[in-house]
């Protein structure tokens, strides 16, 4: 049972993930088609490794969550054509906002109707994560700190993957421990690109990025939605990293003064903070 | 064209008391057990049962075949004696209670196997998946209430059991549980 959960939990995404990275090399608009397409996707096929194949038409939300993955890579990829010439902040920015909050309504209907603190917590989770991609958006962002966006959504993932276990939603934890193997697996290419001198290493395209935050999103939301008893602190703050990037890119900050491979590490562990704190308040909440 | 009349009208007696031969019963929650039974990795059966069970019965008693029944158990009253197992039963690894929160069964035919004991065929609907499962049904007793002449209460019993993955629970075999389960219901009715 271990040996499985490993390879379809940890295994597979970080290959995945490696393979993304080393396939959408380099800020072309090809590579950014490939990332926005193939992040997605490669969530998608985790998730079934972990679920086994959904029926279809998908009847809970967990099969109709690879489904949606593959439909939103797809989706991505055909915007990171469509988006090549104009890139407008606000554009990304309203395509975060539904891209979000279809799915959610997809996913959850049901429970949303129903409780009403899982709806509520949704709602700040799907603000924030929206204004995080405003945040991040546009050709005036990523100043510096660019490693720090995949790192916070590494974090988010993790965060989130912990929220779950403690809200008794096993499944779940499998699956966003996968996207943080993805996450994690794209990471670590591109660390060793970086520290053999390649600066645009963790850089991302808009639509790339735009597509990685959904993933992780996407993630952060089924465990809203579904877990039984998840502390609705700890699923806010596992969201949070990536408003560290945006404050570290907001401030250009990027540990400039310190040894080279190390600056990525820095900016990682920072982004990690409210991840941290929501792996705490999940655990004293799970008691 | 009077005797038709006549000869309607005893139709329309004789059809009205057949369908008056079956009496309806509301189950009593306070005196319903639906428990289960399934391996745990081959060490021991786990059992559990469901805390919030109703229904009504429709119950013709010259005719059993022509008798229905129809259960409804909360999927989030689960209880196995062990709360965060319970949680974790709640979840969509599971019985995905706040998508699924209703378990439901509705008979759909009836075979009488004996004088108090018949097979009952129905649609067991858990996780949105539908289903037939059958179950040994056994019917106890009817009196009135020691305390309240007025109101009548019968009982039953009865065995089944289907497999959970079939079901959508794939995570059963992940788990090293089932994938069969056996169920085993005890309830009282009050006459309507």
């Amino acid at each position: 049972m271990l040996t499985q959960i490993l390879l379809t939990s940890v295994l597979l995404p970080l290959v995945l993930g490696a393979v993304i990275a080393l396939a959408g090399k380099g800020a072309t608009s090809r590579a950014v088609l490939l990332t926005a397409l193939l992040i997605p996707v490669a969530a998608a096929i985790a998730s079934v490794s972990i679920e086994g194949l959904p029926p279809f038409p998908p009847i809970a939300a967990k099969q109709k969550l690879p489904l949606l993955l593959v439909i939103g890579g797809v989706v991505f990829a055909i915007l990171a054509v469509l988006l090549r010439q104009f890139v407008n902040r606000w554009i990304i920015a309203l395509v975060g906002v539904v891209s979000l909050a279809a799915p959610a309504w997809w996913l959850g209907k049901n429970v949303l109707a129903a409780n009403a603190t899982k709806a509520t917590t949704l709602a700040i989770v799907l603000v924030i994560v929206a204004i995080e991609i405003a945040a991040v958006s546009g050709r005036q962002a990523r100043k510096s700190s660019p490693a720090a966006l995949p790192a916070a959504l590494l974090a988010t993932a993790i965060g989130s993957a912990l929220t779950a276990i403690m809200g008794g939603y096993i499944g779940m934890a499998q699956m966003n421990g996968a996207l943080a193997a993805l996450f994690g697996g794209w990471l670590l290419v591109r660390y060793i690109s970086y520290i053999r001198g390649d600066d645009a290493a963790f850089v991302l395209g808009d639509i790339a990025a735009l597509s990685f935050i959904w993933t992780a999103a996407m993630g952060a939301t089924m465990t809203v939605l579904l877990s039984p008893s998840a502390a609705p602190v700890a699923l806010v703050l596992s969201v949070l990293p990536v408003a560290i990037f945006a404050v570290l890119d907001w401030q250009e900050v990027g540990f400039a003064n310190r040894a080279r491979f190390l600056q990525p590490l820095i900016i990682g562990a920072l982004a990690a903070i409210p991840a941290i704190a929501a792996i705490l308040v999940a655990v004293l909440a799970g008691g | 064209m009077k005797r038709l009349i006549l000869a309607t009208a005893l139709a329309g007696m004789f059809m009205t008391g057949a369908a008056f031969a079956a009496d309806s019963y509301e189950i009593d929650p306070t005196h319903a057990w639906v428990g289960f039974k399934t391996s745990h990795a081959g060490w021991a059966k786990a059992h559990g049962a469901f805390k919030a069970v109703s229904g009504t019965i429709s119950f013709d008693k010259d005719d059993v075949t022509k008798s229905t029944v129809e259960i409804a158990l909360e999927a989030a009253s689960i209880d196995t004696n062990d709360e965060k197992r319970n949680t974790h039963l709640k979840s969509p690894d599971f019985l995905n209670a706040e998508e699924f929160p209703q378990i439901t069964f509705k008979s759909t035919s009836i075979e009488k196997t004996g004088d108090k004991t018949a097979k009952v065929t129905g649609d067991l609907t858990l996780l949105g998946t539908s289903k037939p499962v059958v179950l040994d049904v056994t019917w106890n007793a009817e009196s009135a209430l020691p305390w309240d002449a007025n109101t009548i209460k019968t009982g039953f019993s009865a065995t089944g059991s289907f497999n959970g993955v079939d079901f959508g629970i794939t995570k059963m075999t992940d788990f090293g549980i089932g994938p069969e389960i056996a169920l085993d219901i005890d309830f009282e009715a009050i006459k309507k």
